[in-house]
């Protein structure tokens, strides 16, 4: 290595630039070239320089670093043991699942299993035939010409609440009585 | 060849990091909620971030603010420190790097003019010289003003290498530029300081 080719090296090499092959050539051919050897002391100086003016320059006062110190972050308390971190959560899950079920209609606030208009909410399944109310009422509604009335199929067909039947028209044969069967909601 | 042309900068500055172990611990006690961890790790690191925060500002009261904000954004920010990403010390330079530049950008904004869009600072040859200064040896004085010479970039560059001793690639990490436009920047840097300091260094 000639001294031109070593010179425009010792930049890099005080930089840190140089491979580790090339810098072991550079160090080799400076412990020969007392030129070379100058040459890299007087780059070395230049960063000894800096570092020494900011050490000088930028030395704060005896205590003043400590003294506007920034306020420390509070402490943190203790994490809450998981059954009640999971509370909330377990809460309303709960309160979504009475939602569905209400809002479904498979559970319902009132016990009585028919609606106020009389007309039944659930399925009803007999456990023997029987006839139906609304046969026996248009015969009987028929009268002596044998012809159904239109008019009381619907009397007949329909219970109130307390299993009592309306009232027939005037006039009219008061429907034969049949036992409500009722079952249990599903 | 004496050892001191063995050295390169980095082997000379090594001896003057802050161990990352002890640095370790100190943030796990940090993160456990020990109140005096955070001022440990505060009275180790305060020094260096002042220092750098003064070089690249030039005011000790500018740098007092730096510091204080920075050190409040990393207490704060500490658990979403990754030692495996970078060292602590990285970390910190990056947030007092920026918050240096906004303070620059701050400060100089309202009295922008035309001929500040050569990316250098404006210099007022008028303004007294800070006082930390004037107590420094003629040398000392060439070196600062050699250094504020430099463009922000080529300062931020030689500073972080030449007192913060870090590595390019932590200092493309601070910078959020590559490692080697850090190098390139480097050189730039090196070969003004030697133009300006050729009569101190011979």
């Amino acid at each position: 290595m000639d001294a031109q080719h070593t010179h425009t090296l010792t930049t890099d090499y005080v930089l840190g630039l140089l491979p580790p092959d090339e810098r072991r050539r550079v160090e080799s051919h400076a412990r020969r070239c007392e030129e070379c050897r100058l040459a890299l002391q007087r780059e070395q100086a230049i960063g000894v320089l800096v570092r020494g003016a900011v050490m000088e320059a930028a030395r704060p006062a005896p205590g003043r670093l400590a003294a506007i110190r920034p306020p420390l972050p509070a402490p943190k308390s203790p994490p809450l043991p998981l059954y009640r971190r999971l509370a909330p959560v377990t809460l309303m899950a709960a309160m979504l699942v009475m939602a569905l079920l209400f809002g479904s209609g498979r559970l319902s606030f009132s016990p009585a299993l028919y609606a106020a208009s009389g007309t039944p909410t659930h399925t009803q399944t007999a456990t023997h035939t029987h006839t139906p109310t609304a046969t026996l009422a248009q015969a009987g509604a028929a009268g002596p010409s044998g012809t159904a009335s239109p008019a009381a199929a619907p009397h007949a067909a329909v219970a109130n609440r307390t299993g009592d039947y309306p009232r027939p028209p005037a006039g009219e044969p008061r429907p034969v009585a049949t036992p409500i069967i009722q079952t249990a909601a599903p | 060849m004496s050892d001191e042309l063995a050295l390169t900068w980095d082997e000379a500055l090594a001896a003057g990091r802050a161990p990352e172990d002890e640095t370790a611990a100190l943030i796990r006690r940090c993160l456990a909620g020990e109140q005096r961890a955070y001022v440990e790790l505060y009275d180790l690191y305060s020094g260096m971030a002042y220092r750098l925060a003064y070089s690249l500002l030039g005011d000790a009261q500018d740098a007092e603010e730096v510091l204080q904000d920075s050190f409040e954004y990393a207490f704060r920010r500490l658990d979403h420190f990754d030692a495996r990403k970078s060292a602590f010390k990285t970390w910190l330079y990056r947030i007092t790097v920026s918050r240096c530049r906004n303070k620059r950008r701050r400060k100089w904004l309202p009295s922008l003019s035309l001929s500040q869009f050569d990316d250098r600072e404006p210099k007022d040859p008028a303004a007294p010289m800070p006082e930390e200064r004037a107590a420094l040896s003629e040398t000392q004085r060439a070196v600062w003003a050699a250094v504020n010479s430099l463009s922000p970039k080529l300062r931020e560059v030689a500073i972080l290498r030449y007192y913060g001793g870090l590595q390019y690639a932590e200092i493309g990490q601070v910078l959020d530029i590559p490692a080697k436009t850090a190098e390139s920047r480097m050189r730039l840097a090196h070969k003004a300081l030697r133009d300006a300091l050729s009569g101190e260094v011979d």
